[in-house]
């Protein structure tokens, strides 16, 4: 689970780093690149997170 | 490189988030409640924040005249619109205070009310072109075989001059060709007219009528 949320890390680091070269220098390729490899990533960060997040909280409660 | 204000929110949100992430990667918390709130501000809000400004300031780059002259294929286009002596229509578009540093998006922009995703689209059908099928060649090589899609509307010269004025209805040409131009069957960046709006192309796409 902590995994899981190492790569969502990891990913989400890559992905900041894409967007603030875009913001640096605005050229076709980082700004093609951040909006939408970065933003991909970050999507997929943010996804691995809620899921995991999600599996928490369902194992914390009481079984039925 | 720009030193707007949401470059600065999109680049200290980014530093914020990178923090929360480097201290969880090398403290490896356990995921108490803390540590799920600290998770979603750095891979959430503040990636987001980063995200959505970023993205403001990216479209404002793609208007910008550097931009598009960024690739090689596009840097004639961009010299003649920096230079000072140049008469052809685009470059005229070039020096006022307005709009002169993003004349191409000015002019190559869809309006109505999906022109802001259609001119988006077609950028992107560009960046691809580019990527896949002009890259490689020459300047000398690709400016041939670069068209313009569709017809250029009148409507957006139009929409910025109106042909409503009492000076610009006394101009026989504009009477004599107001139906036609309103209705879109002449050109006015038509050579003759006002055009060609990018002469140096022109001379490469109709040699025939230079070498008369
Ligand atoms: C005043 C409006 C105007 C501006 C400003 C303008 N263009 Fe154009 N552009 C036109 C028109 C009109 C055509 C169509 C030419 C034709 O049909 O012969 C055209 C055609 C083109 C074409 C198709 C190939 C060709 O040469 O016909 C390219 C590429 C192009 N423009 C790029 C640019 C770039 C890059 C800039 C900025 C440096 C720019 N344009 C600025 C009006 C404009
Ligand atoms: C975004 C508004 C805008 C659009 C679109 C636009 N123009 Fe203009 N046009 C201007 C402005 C502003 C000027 C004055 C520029 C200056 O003085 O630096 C101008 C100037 C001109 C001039 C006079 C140039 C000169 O040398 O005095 C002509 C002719 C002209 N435009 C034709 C056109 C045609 C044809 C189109 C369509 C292909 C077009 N314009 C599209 C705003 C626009």
């Amino acid at each position: 689970m902590n995994r899981r949320l190492r790569v969502a890390c990891v990913l989400t680091i890559i992905a900041l780093g894409l967007m603030v070269w875009s913001i640096l220098a605005p050229t076709p390729l980082p700004v093609m690149l951040a909006m939408t490899v970065g933003q991909g990533l970050g999507t997929l960060a943010f996804g691995l997170f809620v899921w995991t997040v999600v599996q928490d909280l369902r194992g914390k409660s009481p079984p039925p | 490189m720009s030193a707007s204000p949401l470059a600065l929110v999109a680049i200290s949100a980014a530093g914020a988030a990178v923090l929360v992430m480097v201290w969880f990667l090398v403290r490896r918390p356990a995921l108490t409640r803390t540590t799920k709130v600290a998770l979603l501000a750095g891979i959430g809000i503040l990636p987001l924040t980063t995200a959505t400004t970023g993205n403001v300031a990216g479209y404002e780059a793609m208007k910008t005249r550097r931009f598009c002259g960024s690739c090689h294929v596009m840097t004639p286009y961009a010299l003649d619109s920096a230079d000072l002596a140049s008469e052809g229509l685009a470059a005229r578009h070039a020096r006022n205070e307005a709009f002169g540093d993003e004349n191409c998006y000015t002019c190559h922009s869809d309006y109505g009310m999906f022109g802001t995703v259609t001119t988006k689209l077609g950028g992107l059908r560009h960046a691809y072109e580019y990527t896949f099928n002009f890259r490689q060649l020459s300047l000398e090589e690709a400016l041939p075989k670069i068209h313009i899609r569709q017809p250029f509307p009148n409507s957006t010269c139009i929409r910025c001059h109106s042909t409503k004025n009492p000076l610009w209805l006394r101009v026989g040409d504009h009477v004599s060709t107001l139906d036609e131009i309103r209705a879109n069957r002449t050109s006015c960046a038509s050579v003759g007219c006002h055009g060609a709006a990018h002469p140096f192309s022109h001379a490469i796409h109709h040699p025939a009528e230079v070498a008369k």
